[in-house]
């Protein structure tokens, strides 16, 4: 019984909780556009898995430096990933 | 044996919870240094609600997005990045949830009516799909006018900024869509 209790303790503790969240990654600035994705818990943004989809927002500044939407794209998340983190 | 069970389950506990509320940002390695989300008046958070169901989108149907906007969403009315959050959301039911063919007219009226609301919205294309999903739903004439209405919001937003104003030349053509003939 302890046995099984032992496993099921694994296997919660190291399988299943991390699939509960995931850490949310963006880089660039508003002007530029920011892009966003999210990677698996505790992974690195630049070495995680991406989750499927991504998204690159442009913003516009108004005179009181408030910055609105003006473009949104959705993107993969692989693409964002490498947008965020060029090779070499 | 019990002392280790609760030990190794209350750990595991504790760090699902701290993980589920996503609260974490880690910039990836930035293009440019991120400033943080604070200081960009306007700017969503990376952890914002509306951003998790676009990159989760699996876990996700256009319902569940209408319920937060309509409901938690509404919580935000005097952060900065309000605007922004009910335009990217609108974009996002339309493009990723393909709401005008899933939602019911009365829905598809609903966002219409929140997005002509709007001082500004960049989101022209996808006001106009909303706008002739309504066909039959409401007058042409109606479409029509909210059509027009919202191009010269638009246009009266950029005229009012000394900062917009320079762009219109550049960006009307994206609102045009707005006063075509097909929505007639």
């Amino acid at each position: 019984m302890k046995k099984v209790q032992a496993l099921i303790l694994f296997t919660v503790f190291t399988v299943v909780s991390p699939l509960w969240a995931k850490v949310n990654c963006e880089c660039g600035s508003p002007e530029s556009g920011i892009t966003t994705y999210s990677v698996g818990d505790h992974q690195n943004c630049c070495t995680g898995t991406a989750a499927a989809t991504g998204m690159f927002i442009t913003y516009l500044p108004d005179e009181g430096n408030t910055w609105h939407v003006d473009t949104q794209t959705v993107i993969s998340g692989t693409a964002a990933q490498n947008g965020c983190c060029p090779p070499g | 044996m019990k002392k280790i069970f609760f030990l190794f389950l209350t750990i595991a506990l504790f760090n699902a919870c701290e993980n589920a509320q996503n609260a974490t940002i880690e910039a990836g390695i930035p293009l440019d240094k991120v400033a943080p989300t604070d200081t960009n008046k306007g700017q969503i958070p990376a952890d914002h609600p509306i951003m998790n169901m676009c990159i989760e989108r699996e876990n996700y149907t256009w319902r569940d997005i209408d319920r937060y906007y309509r409901t938690e969403m509404q919580q935000d009315k005097d952060k900065s990045y309000f605007k922004n959050v009910k335009n990217v959301a609108f974009n996002v039911l339309v493009t990723v949830f393909s709401l005008t063919e899933q939602a019911p007219p009365e829905v598809i009226a609903y966002y219409v009516e929140e997005q002509a609301a709007i001082d500004n919205t960049p989101f022209a294309n996808e006001f106009v799909t909303c706008l002739k999903a309504l066909k039959g739903y409401w007058p042409e004439a109606k479409i029509t006018a909210v059509a027009q209405q919202r191009y010269e919001k638009t246009q009266a937003f950029y005229a009012n900024s000394s900062i917009w104003q320079p762009r219109w030349e550049a960006h009307k053509s994206r609102f045009a869509v707005l006063l075509a003939d097909d929505l007639k």
